[in-house]
């Protein structure tokens, strides 16, 4: 077995893990919903105005009852996927507003893209998961519940992946409870993981604990995750930061195992730093890679499945700039261990933009991290004496039996990276984007959709036209 | 302690040594709004240069602005309101639906440390607040704010909303946050559009030139 890349020594993860309880038992977490108040008051911690004040018993109770590992079931049972426990789970990306794709201008994203990238996670190997709110169209919506409810019902209907939930407050979760259960047909499991954002510093919005509260109820999926940035939202120093999100994921964690013990919880981080000038986020910073490491290290502390990182950057086109902080962020995230990565291809902008040819690249991205983790293995056979013993000096290994056997397995290859010789004529500038654009357009046409069972289908469509009026933008 | 002294303190966001300082002229009879105009704003002019060549950055600037909100304090008491100066007044908000503050308020510091007048109306701020401020505020710019994109159309009814009272005559609208865009705020008809904090200073000069 391998190990992980760490940046914490044992006793400073200790350190971390003392200075969090500190800050909930003195400072407080605002957790601006009664019902949540009244949980942990019931339970014996001090509630002052909407602070809540946790005592270090309730949190080591929680983190008793939290799972180390659980399965993310698929409607597709081959599918489903062990969130913990060792492997890392890629996830499209969540809520990006645009679209960009080679030959044309960033735009807005309409439900036509949502669709399209559904299907192209679908058939990719990277991902694990599909569905959730890939992007957030423009579009015909009666409202924005319909939106979100068609979003959810289409995640479903084009992918029987494992689905990601949404959770913008009560109404949503619901939807993505509602329709997730319909998908199963009533089989029992974590069927959808949805993500709960603390605001930092230490404050849980009425609508992320309504929708904390649903998930929790359904021991349906929740990963914990603040987005922080530090000089901002978050100390400067990055220990200090992880103080601040460590406390706020255990505040939320220890909510879900109040509600109801059990509840797989993921530790999730997000966070990075602010930059110095403009005080935007900064995704593609060496900083964010480093809370990944600390982030995975501490969910390993824990006993509890991790998220955090994915292949992020602030590039504005899948360039140069692209290219070095996708790949500094996602091999961290990787190298560290993380148990399922959001936003793990497409990413530009800081989240707000989806590149279908980044979404392609990315697998790339991915392989190479997946590769380089899985290090280098010395055994009896991998020593190869035997191979070297028959082929001698000056001999080659091109077809020795070792060879044959070891090969593929041992040597990872790019889809997309020009490892040929120079070619007179070729536009270097376009080549390797041009292969990225032909794969999503090559995939989209090879597409054939994982029906539902017409009964199940039928129980859908009725329940949204039910509940908005009017018929769902599918290929039916 | 001399005005050059003074300029340093700014500079170096010395909270307590502009407060003594200002107080220490106070007492030997300095005039108040010379204190004003001579030992705390060349300071923080020379803040702005630096933070504009990128050799000073938003936390030190917030702390000189810090300083020199100290020394005002002080002062502020013995002038009339009339008299002190100001570059014009914004009034800021997030829009409603949206509870994200931190962007909003890194822009009224940023204004205020310019020498800029900012009524801070908060968070989920309807366009009917917005008007019944505008109308008893009369700044010279609003300054909308919205983190998400299902609230960034808050925007547009609240600029419809200045509009049907004629209040956009007179009044220039900038809008910011990481959804919106320089094209958005053409589309909802804003003024003008800001990406970040310092950027959003100097569209208020421009509006105020």
């Amino acid at each position: 077995m391998n190990s992980w890349l760490e940046v914490l020594k044992p006793e400073e993860i200790e350190e971390i893990h003392a200075a969090s309880l500190e800050v909930l038992e003195d400072v407080g977490v605002e957790f601006q919903l009664e019902e949540a108040r009244a949980a942990f008051q019931a339970h014996g911690a001090r509630v002052a105005g909407s602070r809540v004040y946790i005592p270090r018993l309730l949190i080591e109770q929680a983190l008793t009852a939290a799972p180390e590992r659980f399965l993310l079931e698929a409607r597709n049972p081959a599918r489903s996927v062990w969130i913990g426990g060792g492997e890392t789970v890629f996830a499209p990306p969540a809520g990006c507003v645009y679209v960009q794709a080679t030959g044309t201008a960033r735009r807005s994203a309409v439900p036509a893209d949502y669709i399209d990238l559904v299907r192209l996670v679908h058939q990719s190997t990277h991902y694990g998961t599909n569905g959730g709110g890939i992007v957030i169209p423009e579009g015909d919506f009666g409202s924005d519940e319909e939106k979100f409810a068609w979003l959810l019902l289409a995640g479903h209907w084009y992918s029987d992946k494992p689905q990601m939930g949404l959770n913008l407050g009560a109404k949503v979760s619901r939807l993505a409870l509602d329709f997730s259960r319909m998908a199963f047909g009533g089989r029992p499991g974590c069927r959808i993981l949805g993500t709960i954002n603390p605001d930092s510093p230490l404050m849980f919005s009425p609508e992320m604990l309504a929708s904390l509260l649903i998930y929790a109820r359904e021991g349906q999926g929740l990963i914990v995750a603040p987005c922080s940035m530090a000089i901002a939202t978050s100390p400067a120093t990055l220990a200090g930061t992880l103080v601040v999100n460590n406390a706020e994921i255990l505040a939320g964690l220890t909510l879900a195992q109040l509600v109801r013990p059990g509840t797989p919880v993921v530790y999730g981080n997000t966070s990075t730093i602010a930059d110095m000038k403009t005080m935007a986020i900064a995704l593609g910073a060496p900083e964010l890679s480093l809370l990944v490491l600390g982030t995975a290290q501490m969910a390993r502390r824990y006993r509890l499945p991790s998220r955090a990182g994915g292949s992020l950057t602030d590039a504005k086109e899948p360039d140069m700039q692209a290219g070095l902080e996708s790949m500094l962020s996602l091999l961290s995230t990787v190298a560290g261990g993380v148990s399922i990565v959001m936003h793990a291809g497409g990413i530009l902008d800081s989240f707000l933009t989806l590149s279908y040819e980044k979404l392609i690249i990315d697998e790339d991205t991915g392989g190479m991290a997946k590769r380089f983790q899985r290090g280098i293995e010395v055994n009896r056979e991998t020593l190869a004496l035997e191979a070297i013993a028959d082929r001698g000096a000056g001999g080659n290994f091109l077809d020795h039996e070792h060879t044959l056997k070891h090969f593929r397995n041992e040597i990872w290859r790019p889809q997309l990276s020009d490892r040929e010789v120079y070619q007179e004529g070729r536009d270097y500038q376009a080549y390797t984007l041009a292969k990225a654009t032909q794969a999503w357009q090559k995939r989209l046409e090879g597409y054939s959709r994982p029906v539902l069972p017409e009964e199940v289908e039928r129980e859908m469509l009725d329940f949204y036209h039910q509940r908005f009026g009017s018929e769902p933008v599918l290929d039916v | 302690m001399d005005f050059k002294g003074m300029n340093e303190h700014v500079l170096k966001g010395n909270v307590e040594e502009v407060t003594r300082g200002t107080q220490e002229m106070l007492e030997s009879g300095a005039e108040p709004l010379r204190i004003i105009s001579e030992g705390l704003i060349p300071g923080m002019n020379v803040v702005g240069g630096l933070f504009k060549k990128g050799e000073m950055f938003v936390p030190e600037v917030m702390r000189s602005a810090k300083a020199m909100s100290a020394g005002i304090a002080l002062v502020r008491p013995l002038i009339a309101d009339s008299d002190i100066p100001t570059r014009g007044t914004v009034l800021m908000g997030t829009v409603r639906g949206d509870l994200h503050d931190i962007g909003k308020n890194l822009v009224s510091m940023m204004l205020e440390s310019q020498g800029f007048t900012v009524i801070d109306l908060g968070v989920n701020i309807t366009p009917e607040q917005f008007v019944a401020a505008a109308e008893k505020h009369r700044p010279q710019i609003i300054g909308m704010s919205a983190l998400l994109t299902t609230t960034m159309l808050a925007m547009r009814e609240t600029i419809k909303a200045l509009q049907e009272v004629n209040l956009t005559d007179g009044i220039k609208v900038m809008i910011g946050g990481a959804p919106v865009t320089a094209a958005f705020a053409k589309e909802i008809g804003a003024d003008g559009y800001a990406p970040d904090a310092g950027s959003a200073v100097e569209l208020c000069e421009q509006f105020v030139a």
